[in-house]
């Protein structure tokens, strides 16, 4: 009976996995589509930042690349050790990255740059609001887990959810290391 | 070789767990099929009134037009035709095919005809068609909206789908439904995609699933990649039109910083390229499996179509540049365009071959889902073939933006995938409703529907040989167009034979759904595995997970025992 | 029963009387199968590639219909009960089907696209040399929902007040090769004349190109080819093609008339831009 639930559990391990792997291959299209468009604004325009914009100030992109790292790190251990502090550590994180975020608009507003800004601002927006929209989705998935947290044993289909989850949490997490060097390094 | 069993759970007893919010993919099935119909309804409305403002500019619409358009007296005024034009194409496009070739059939039969319990993912199954009904609500709510619904095309092109042109919240809604659709299609299409490579029942290897299966695999794997794409594009015009932000406005990017209409056209065809072959993918799958069953053999190398659908699938993402030959790209790009889309019919005459070998030397017999199955290779044999005067640089110049591409699209879109889906619905109707319909209004159906859309098609691609532009309210005004003018009429006669004809199926379908005859488990005497199991499908589909030892096109085998002329893919492979 | 026929009647017969009023000649539907007049020099370069595409396609075409109708009828179960059981793996049918796939791409695309090519890169996109020849250089600016065309004035230079500006109103000559730079003012049109059979996208924030020769004088259709809102069918402009002769009066006639004419002060007249 155990070898038939191992053999059940394992099929349904590769079975998420390979949806998961499909769902992020369809995500990053999205993704990629908007780093096409940057790439034929940026190619065309033969100066970048274009407008007489600056640079925007590295400061908030800098801090949330720092936030989200810790929580992506937060929520790898949490799948490899079950230690409930990291999860909730991750969550926090999650939350502060959104913070981050609104704290950059604001810091981009007070330099001039709107949404409305011809092509420069249009892209830091754009990409910044998608993926901040993802992450809405990914801190749901997190919520979703709460339950699951505070039960005392993990069974194998917890286990199963959480690394799911931590694998699309990453995800988000490289998107953003990407977004930031495009958008406001390079 | 499926990856795990699934658990037979009990029926849901709760009516909303049953009916409304089933998890069961044949319920999930038969809501979009549902909805599809319904949607094609409404579409088809919307074709005939165009049809008449083209034949008839001036007239009032008849019967409901004094309803609708009481500020004109009934005649339809040239917004609401752009309205109806873009409505239209989006309707039938995402909520007519869509729904019923992808969401009812390849929801229905994939876990069926591979040996599954249900689609790996029944929650996601289920969110699917909920966000996509949701989405054709906003789509209609539109139509309400002061300034009415969305009327730049269904391409909407900015800059005339951004606030320049066209202000209205109906193109903004627009946008969130497409995008909406666009997320409850990439949720089925994850699934089946996971569902084919998981759950394949032991034995089943991919050359061993029907060529339908293979049709969908296909089209959810496009699916997947370029539906997001689409997504991308209506974030960015809805932001344009929401936020103030210029990504598709014009102007030098260097000087004014705005930005460039034609990257949204690039955006769209990347995934409007592919989308017309996910539309006809399944449409090709069905066929190529009901004229091997009705011609009582094997599906002529068989294998060779899946790759060809795997090729094709490929190749379809390389071509999008020959929607855009008049935007003036540069001369290499256009050619290299031009070529790679020559590349496709390669492909395509293998599958004519391979069709054609099908039925060749072939018993066949002539029920109404291979009619419509013959009746799908001949549209499409005509719509493909003139794909190549669109291909070809030059005569596209000409070509481009008339009646020739209409009638090109709606020969290889509307006439292939709705016969192929008329096909689909004669030929599972015992297996999803237990009953079968009528022959002979079926045979009325297919022929008057030939006639009507051989009609349709062909006389819009004479009139764009002879010039007519498309998404005109009235075409009279032009000089160039007056010898065109009955051949409008003529193209608008066969449009409401059409029309009428389907009010045929219509009435077969509600009564055979009513009082039909009750059918055993395979009518059809065909060996896949849905027809292993009673008619209609049982909630668990599958008491014990089949083990399958032979092919799905297993006919006219010589050592088979005389008075049978097929094998079920569970009986091992008669030999000497 | 009657009140459905007379009903449909009504429906049908009405129409057609209507049909009558509004066309000034008679046409059948016969009429419909040709192509508007061609009236410029490399527009049967067009018509004979779709000629020899449409008799490459008829012939698959046919292949293909005979097919579908002849084994329907040879091969029908009651004439032919027994199917021949076979997955076309023999070598035979291979050798078969890849000599089909082959023959259309040899045959039929690759020549294609080789005509294709060889008009496109060597003929449309063979931009006039004006060191070479005289080349009248048009200017045209897409609306909602009317065209302006700009010819330049006895200056030679674009945007200036003697520049010849009309709106719906094209006069070119015969036989001199005519140089269209198009843009629009709004949103995406496209600039195209049916009997010369070319058109070009009239895209905001850039210029697109397209030269012509005219060889008949008459008057033409002009139209937009791409939606572009409400009145897109409106958009309907008249290309006055003249002989040589003709064209230098009505020209010199425009030049005198706008140098007379043009409000320096309004800004609405200088749409035009420099020729690049």
């Amino acid at each position: 009976m155990q070898i038939k639930e191992a053999q059940i559990f394992e099929g349904e391990r590769i079975t998420s996995s390979i949806g998961l792997m499909v769902t992020i291959i369809s995500f990053g299209m999205l993704f990629a589509t908007l780093f096409l468009g940057f790439a034929v604004f940026r190619i065309n325009s033969p100066v970048w930042p274009p407008m007489g914009f600056k640079r925007p100030d590295l400061f908030y992109p800098v801090l949330s690349t720092i936030i989200i790292g810790v929580s992506s790190f937060f929520i790898e251990k949490f799948s490899r050790v079950f230690k409930k502090s990291d999860f909730f550590l991750s969550l926090l994180f999650g939350i502060l990255f959104l913070i981050s975020q609104f704290s950059l608009w604001k810091n981009l507003h007070e330099h001039g740059i709107f949404a409305s800004s011809g092509i420069f601002g249009s892209l830091i927006y754009a990409f910044t609001w998608i993926h901040a929209g993802h992450m809405v989705i990914g801190l749901s998935l997190l919520l979703f887990l709460i339950p699951l947290i505070f039960k005392t044993e993990y069974t194998n289909k917890n286990k199963l959810k959480i690394n799911n989850v931590t694998k699309f949490w990453h995800f988000l997490a490289i998107v953003w290391v990407l977004m930031f060097f495009f958008l406001f390094i390079f | 070789m499926a990856f795990f069993e699934q658990h037979i759970h009990d029926e849901p007893t709760n009516f909303l767990k049953k009916y409304i919010f089933s998890q069961d993919h044949k319920i999930i099935g038969k809501q979009f099929l549902w909805m599809g119909i319904f949607f094609l309804g409404v579409g088809g409305l919307m074709a005939l009134m165009i049809r008449w403002t083209l034949a008839f500019p001036g007239q009032a619409f008849p019967v409901i037009g004094q309803f609708l358009f009481p500020d004109t007296a009934g005649v339809i005024p040239p917004d609401t035709y752009a309205m109806l034009f873009t409505m239209h194409g989006t309707i039938m496009i995402f909520y007519a095919i869509t729904p019923i070739l992808i969401g009812a059939f390849g929801n229905f039969l994939i876990p069926l005809m591979i040996g599954a319990r249900d689609m790996a993912f029944p929650f996601m199954n289920m969110a699917s068609f909920w966000i996509s009904f949701v989405s054709g609500i906003v789509l209609l709510m539109g139509l309400f909206t002061p300034l009415g619904a969305a009327a730049s095309g269904w391409t909407s092109y900015p800059t005339l789908s951004t606030l320049i042109g066209d202000p209205g919240q109906g193109q903004t809604l627009w946008t969130v439904a497409i995008f909406m659709l666009g997320v409850g299609s990439t949720l089925g299409s994850i699934n089946y995609i996971t569902t084919i490579i998981t759950l394949r029942a032991p034995g089943m290897g991919y050359y061993d699933m029907p060529l339908s299966v293979w049709g969908l695999f296909m089209t959810a794997v496009l699916n997947v990649i370029f539906l997001p794409v689409l997504g991308a594009g209506c974030l960015l015009l809805l932001f344009d039109r929401l936020f103030g932000t210029t990504f598709f406005l014009a102007g030098a990017i260097a000087t004014n910083g705005s930005g460039d209409p034609v990257l949204f056209q690039h955006v769209f065809w990347i995934f409007g390229h592919p989308e017309v072959y996910i539309l006809i993918l399944p449409a090709w799958g069905i066929v190529s499996d009901l004229l091997a069953f009705f011609a009582r053999k094997p599906a002529f190398a068989a294998k060779t179509t899946a790759l060809c659908m795997i090729c094709i699938t490929a190749l379809s993402t390389l071509v999008y540049g020959h929607h855009m030959f008049t935007t003036q790209m540069s001369p290499l790009l256009t050619q290299t365009f031009m070529t790679l889309t020559m590349t496709i019919s390669i492909p395509s005459a293998i599958f004519f071959t391979n069709w054609l070998g099908t039925i060749w030397k072939g018993s066949i017999r002539l029920d109404s889902p291979m009619l419509f199955a013959l009746g799908v290779v001949f549209v499409f044999g005509l719509g493909g073939l003139t794909g190549l005067y669109l291909a070809t640089v030059t005569t596209d110049i000409y070509l481009h933006d008339t009646y020739f591409v209409v009638g090109h699209f709606h020969y290889t879109m509307a006439a292939s995938v709705l016969l192929g889906g008329f096909a689909a619905i004669y030929f599972w109707m015992p297996k999803m409703f237990g009953v079968k319909m009528n022959e002979s209004l079926a045979k009325w159906h297919f022929w008057l529907s030939m006639i009507g859309l051989n009609g349709i098609f062909m006389g819009m691609m004479i009139v764009g040989y002879g010039g007519m532009h498309r998404r005109l309210y009235n075409p009279f005004v032009y000089d160039f167009m007056q010898n065109l003018i009955p051949m409008n009429l003529f193209i608008t006669y066969s449009a409401f034979l059409m029309g009428a004809a389907q009010l045929i199926f219509v009435y077969n379908f509600i009564a055979t759904l009513i009082s039909g005859e009750k059918t055993g488990a395979n009518p059809w005497n065909v060996g896949t595995l849905e027809w292993t199991i009673p008619s209609p499908a049982p909630h668990y589909n599958f008491k014990e997970i089949p083990i399958v030892r032979c092919g799905p096109h297993e006919f006219g085998n010589p050592n088979l025992p005389p008075g049978k002329d097929f094998q079920y893919q569970t009986e091992e492979l008669v030999k000497v | 029963m009657k009140w459905i026929f007379y009903h449909l009647g009504f429906l049908f017969f009405t129409p057609l009387m209507a049909e009558e009023h509004v066309a000034k000649k008679s046409y059948t539907l016969w009429d419909a199968f040709h192509m508007p007049e061609n009236i410029e020099e490399n527009g049967h370069l067009i018509d004979w590639l779709f000629n020899y595409t449409t008799i490459m396609i008829t012939l698959f075409f046919i292949f293909v219909v005979i097919g579908i109708v002849g084994f329907c009828y040879f091969y029908h179960h009651k004439r032919h009960p027994k199917a021949l059981y076979t997955y076309g793996t023999k070598r035979s049918q291979i050798i078969f089907a890849t000599v089909i796939g082959t023959a259309v791409f040899f045959i039929i695309d690759i020549n294609i696209v080789r005509i294709s090519n060889d008009d496109f890169t060597k003929v449309f996109l063979n931009w006039p040399d004006e060191t070479k020849e005289e080349v009248i250089k048009v200017e045209v600016l897409a609306q909602q929902w009317s065209w302006n065309f700009r010819l330049a004035g006895k200056d030679g230079v674009f945007n200036t007040e003697d520049d010849v500006v009309s709106t719906n109103d094209l006069r070119l000559p015969i036989g001199k090769k005519v140089y269209f730079q198009v843009t629009s003012k709004d949103v995406i049109h496209s600039f195209w004349i049916p009997n010369a059979r070319r058109k070009v996208d009239a895209i905001p924030g850039r210029i697109t190109r397209m030269w012509m020769k005219f060889t008949k004088e008459g008057k033409w259709d002009i139209a937009c080819a791409e939606m572009c809102g409400t009145h897109h069918y409106l958009m309907k402009a008249s290309l006055t093609t003249y002989s040589n002769e003709d064209f230098k009066n009505w020209l010199t006639q425009a030049q005198n008339h706008s140098l007379a004419e043009n409000d320096r002060g309004t800004q609405d007249i200088y749409w035009g831009w420099n020729w690049n």
